[in-house]
């Protein structure tokens, strides 16, 4: 299957923070700090992510006097595609440490 | 609430209130994690790095926006050009006709009533009739319709302005009353 995505690394790492739990909702600044990503260059992946719909936002129902989050999780094709690339990303570096191993 | 954390709140809220409606929600979700940044400087780099990602996606869409307004703007464009021309276009046609009309009907009736009257031909008459005339009648007219027909004004300055260069090339080569 052709992944609709651009896989930067640090597409990759947001990628590897939903899927910890894909289940769970998650917070933009939680998700900031599992990956160590500014805000400047997750939200341009969450956004696209969002656009692609491999990932659905919604508000937070807030306590009173609170005000509600932003969350996101992945929708079921954002899920497969995930772990598809994951699934890639790993095929790939065992063939190039296969690679730099036959070299030595 | 510190001075910074106050900076990264208002520059949010702004680019919050001028991003598309597309980005909106993302901006508003920016600044509602901005009250869990941990730190002031944090808070700012938060801020300004979620302006600038706000930018980034607002672009395109301003973009598109720009282009959608732009297909009426060139409509009325080409129309507005379309009524400038003919108003231009019309002016000229007036200026020309009453040019037409002094110098040949009124400088030649001046010509007949001044030998029928043996005083002989006055070139100065027939040539104040033939282009003086007209031409203060073009900017008595220009500056009549220059509010509500300024295009039409346009054509006859344009008429007049013609006129007299030529003249002035014409005196200039074959001399005065020549």
């Amino acid at each position: 299957m052709r992944l609709r995505l651009r896989l930067s690394p640090q597409t990759l790492r947001v990628l590897d923070a939903f899927l910890e739990d894909p289940k769970e909702w998650k917070y933009g600044y939680d998700i900031s700090k599992t990956t160590g990503l500014k805000s400047g260059t997750l939200y341009p992946i969450l956004m696209r992510l969002a656009e692609r719909k491999l990932l659905e936002a919604s508000w937070e129902t807030a306590e009173v006097g609170k005000p509600p989050r932003h969350m996101y999780r992945f929708t079921p094709d954002g899920l497969r595609e995930a772990r598809e690339a994951v699934r890639s990303r790993l095929k790939s570096r065992s063939q190039r440490a296969a690679f730099s191993g036959a070299k030595l | 609430m510190s001075a910074a954390r106050s900076l990264a709140s208002r520059l949010l809220a702004a680019v919050a209130s001028l991003s598309p409606s597309r980005s909106r929600p993302w901006a508003d979700a920016m600044l509602r994690e901005l009250d869990f940044v941990e730190g002031d400087l944090g808070a700012l780099r938060w801020a300004l790095g979620g302006a600038a990602a706000l930018f980034r996606h607002s672009v395109p869409q301003l973009w598109q926006l720009a282009l959608e307004k732009r297909v009426p703007v060139v409509d009325v464009t080409v129309r507005d050009i379309g009524t400038k021309t003919t108003g231009v276009v019309s002016g000229v046609v007036f200026a020309g006709a009453l040019l037409l009309a002094c110098v040949g009907g009124l400088a030649r009736l001046a010509a007949v009533v001044s030998m029928s009257w043996g005083v002989g031909r006055i070139p100065l008459l027939e040539c104040s009739i033939a282009f003086a005339l007209p031409e203060m009648a073009f900017v008595a007219a220009a500056v009549a319709l220059w509010r509500k027909h300024r295009s039409v004004a346009a054509g006859i300055l344009l008429s007049g302005i013609t006129l007299v260069a030529h003249l002035i090339v014409h005196f200039s080569k074959y001399g005065w009353l020549n």
